[in-house]
């Protein structure tokens, strides 16, 4: 029997990504109490470990989204959201971490209602808020409006800002271009781009734009959902 | 906003949620013990937790929980989804209760099945307890904001819920969008389609929204109006392909105008978005079928099958249509290991049926019926005649006789016995009554038309669409040696005879009278003396006959 069809690796994909979940949802839960009600351990290496976690939730949900679109099985599931629900719903997942580093996160935004993937839009803007995470001095900006054309979102920090040649290799990505040394991070910003970019309205698609922020010299990805 | 606001919520809340119950359902006992300390951690001091489906059903019998969170893994067969079909069906969750669907599940067949269930919530693992607070805090708010019209709802009071829902839209309030689709089922139930169709233009004017669309496809479909029905939901599968009510939609639109084979393609795809959906596989199973395509049947009707265990859809006409696609279709499966298991499946079905459904005598009828079919299909004549001899005295056993609904089954089993004249005599009778439903009348006729294995109908119709194919090039002897062949393996079928006789009657105008050809014609229109004037190929009959008569001087 031919390999394939006797271990089907979508459905090992599945299992394996199933198990990883359940198991990632122990050692979150036991180092969140951990931090919690302990005041006597080392909380930087907890929150260290914690924040790895986190990462390795989103590398297993984009891992998974990019072969889903690799197969084009990626679906977006559409319904009238309140982007501050998904906003928070991003951050509610870095709860601990924010707590415990010394960065501020500011949200401006009105109360707005969108039709959106409040799965998919929340898992974008955790990969982005992680990348920010890194990069960031000591603030993080989350700004969304609307206009004519659509919802904006974008992602702001005040870091020292992205070099030319990661501008650049971003407008090759999202240009269609063949990514070259494939790393976690652009790997991370294609899922962002497509997901955003299967969102469409009456024939327009939504895009993304990686860039340097003009006012506090950090970097900046905005996000169009149409 | 600053994020201490929210970090802050779940604290503010404990007082909220102290005089609450909930209840933890998962297959793990470290993940129960995790969430609900959560929950604890909340402020929930009432706690429950259960392992399995038949426990949430039973915790929820004896108790109203504000909250349950179910995983969708169980232990004991019954799953998340299942559960949540079954508190609803036997009405143990009030419209103001939260059910949450829990998941670790990646695979999309799972997720849409789970989302199809319509769980007021669904949270991925892994999640942290902030993320927790915040989507019960979400639930609460909502919950509060639309009890009133949860509940009219839930009674269907559409009158007293539907300015309730445009009071709502037209105050700009926060669960407007709620209200919208709401009110799409609301006027729907009621018949206010001018409405509805006024609700979702306005809608679309704005954007492109697949509940609007689907709407006004759901109002045509209601007025009758299938072709505007038909180019709405092939736009909603184009624009949302996800949105899967527009495939079972579309499927019934197409099966009503005729067109079997774009149903089956239309349900083919939903089925590839998400299996897991009983009344979609049992749907499947039956347009397949009536296309004569006895793989794609057999296998919907195992997963029908299938679906129905420990859920609140098992019924015992799937498991005798099992049985029924098995005997057809058996022999034609080559290997013999694989023929032999399913064989085994249909016989392990009959003896499911006989336990599940132990007290309904009609069921124990209509087993027994099965069971003389099944053997009659694998030539254990003996075996069917003495199930038929049960199933005979079953029936006369049965208050008021064989119920009308069953007749068609029996006569089946009579014609598969070898007992075709009274098999005929009760089929025919059953198609001249006036008081037998059309659907029942329509099985009964198909049946006379075709008494032969799905096999055999597959085979028929293949050769048949070739002898058309040389009918319309005018290639009229290869027309009618394709014609010929399909009417040895089904000789009474109306629609073959017919187009054998008129491809005869084609070559003999261009080629001038053969007798033998007359003969051929003759002996087509006798084959077809089941064909009463109820029949939708009689008028065809009857203008060939005539033809026939004028023509050839043909007395009949």
């Amino acid at each position: 029997m031919p390999y394939q069809s006797q271990l089907p690796f979508k459905e090992v994909i599945e299992a394996s990504i199933k198990d990883m979940r359940n198991s990632l949802s122990q050692v979150l839960f036991n180092l969140d109490n951990t931090i919690n009600r302990n005041e006597s351990v080392n909380k930087d290496e907890l929150v260290e470990a914690q924040y790895e976690i986190v990462r390795m939730q989103n590398v297993i949900n984009q891992l998974y989204g990019l072969y889903l679109v690799s197969d084009d099985h990626l679906v977006v599931n559409s319904t009238d959201t309140f982007v501050m629900d998904v906003v928070e719903d991003a951050l509610a997942g870095l709860d601990t971490l924010l707590k415990h580093k010394t960065i501020e996160v500011n949200i401006k935004g009105e109360d707005l209602s969108w039709y959106l993937d409040p799965q998919l839009i929340s898992n974008v803007l955790q990969i982005t808020l992680l990348n920010a995470l890194r990069y960031t001095e000591d603030t993080i900006e989350i700004e969304f409006t609307t206009s004519e054309e659509g919802l904006h979102i974008s992602v702001i920090d005040n870091g020292k800002g992205y070099p030319d040649f990661i501008l650049a290799s971003y407008e090759a990505l999202i240009a269609g271009d063949p990514v070259e040394n494939v790393s976690s991070q652009n790997a991370g910003w294609f899922y962002c781009d497509k997901v955003v970019r299967l969102h469409n309205n009456q024939g327009v698609h939504g895009h993304t734009k990686l860039k340097n922020n003009e006012g506090s010299c950090g970097g900046r990805i905005d996000m169009l959902i149409p | 906003m600053d994020k201490s606001l929210f970090q802050g919520k779940a604290a503010q809340k404990s007082s909220v949620y102290a005089g609450l119950q909930a209840l933890v359902a998962d297959e793990f006992e470290n993940s129960r013990v995790s969430i609900r300390q959560m929950l604890q951690g909340l402020g929930i001091q009432h706690v429950d937790q259960t392992s399995s489906g038949k426990g949430v059903v039973e915790a929820c019998r004896s108790r109203r929980y504000d909250i349950v969170l179910c995983d969708f893994r169980l232990t004991g067969g019954k799953n998340g989804q299942q559960v949540l079909e079954e508190l609803r069906e036997l009405q143990l969750l009030k419209p103001t209760n939260i059910f949450i669907i829990v998941s670790a599940e990646t695979g999309r067949d799972v997720v849409m099945g789970i989302m199809e269930s319509q769980p007021d919530e669904y949270l991925s693992k892994p999640f942290t307890q902030a993320v927790l607070a915040r989507r019960l805090e979400r639930q609460f708010l909502q919950t509060k904001a639309l009890s009133s019209m949860k509940t009219l709802l839930a009674n269907q009071k559409y009158q007293e819920l539907i300015p309730l829902c445009a009071q709502h839209i037209e105050q700009q309030g926060r669960y407007a969008a709620w209200c919208k689709r709401t009110l799409v089922d609301a006027y729907l139930s009621i018949g206010a389609l001018q409405e509805l169709e006024r609700l979702c233009q306005v809608e679309l004017e704005q954007r492109d929204v697949d509940w609007a669309l689907l709407g006004l496809a759901r109002k045509y479909l209601e007025e009758d109006d299938l072709a505007n029905a038909v180019s709405i939901l092939q736009k909603v599968i184009q624009l949302f392909p996800q949105t899967i009510s527009a495939y079972d939609l579309l499927a019934s639109a197409y099966e009503k105008t005729g067109r079997l084979e774009d149903a089956q393609a239309v349900l083919d795809d939903a089925i590839k978005i998400s299996p897991r959906i009983h009344k979609r596989q049992k749907h499947m199973a039956s347009v397949s079928l009536a296309n004569g395509d006895p793989q794609s049947a057999l296998k919907a009707s195992q997963q029908t099958v299938r679906l129905g265990i420990n859920s609140i859809h098992e019924n015992p006409d799937d498991y005798i249509q099992l049985v029924d696609i098995v005997a057809e279709s058996a022999s034609q499966v080559e290997s013999s290991i694989e023929r032999k298991r399913l064989l085994a499946e249909a016989s392990q079905a009959l003896t499911v049926v006989s336990k599940r459904f132990a007290d309904d005598d009609s069921v124990k009828l209509r087993k027994t019926l099965a069971e003389s079919r099944f053997h009659a299909s694998q030539g254990q004549m003996r075996e069917a005649q003495q199930s038929l001899k049960a199933a005979k005295q079953l029936a006369s056993d049965l208050e008021g006789g064989l119920p009308q609904d069953l007749v068609v089954e029996y006569g089946k089993t009579l014609y598969n016995a070898g007992e075709h004249e009274q098999a005929e005599t009760i089929l025919a009778s059953l198609v001249n009554d006036q008081s037998t439903s059309d659907a029942l009348k329509q099985q009964a006729a198909d049946f006379l038309d075709e008494p032969v294995s799905l096999g055999a109908k597959a085979q028929a119709k293949a050769l048949n669409k070739e002898g058309l194919s040389y009918y319309s090039q005018k290639d009229y002897l290869k027309a009618i040696h394709e014609f010929k062949t399909a009417l040895e393996v089904s000789p009474r079928h109306p629609g073959l005879n017919l187009n054998l006789v008129q491809t005869c009657l084609k070559l003999m105008e261009e080629k001038g009278n053969e007798p033998h050809m007359v003969a051929e014609c003759v002996q087509a229109i006798q084959r077809l003396k089941h064909v009463s004037p109820s029949h939708k190929q009689y008028k065809r009959l009857s203008a060939l006959k005539e033809y026939l008569t004028k023509h050839y001087k043909v007395m009949f």
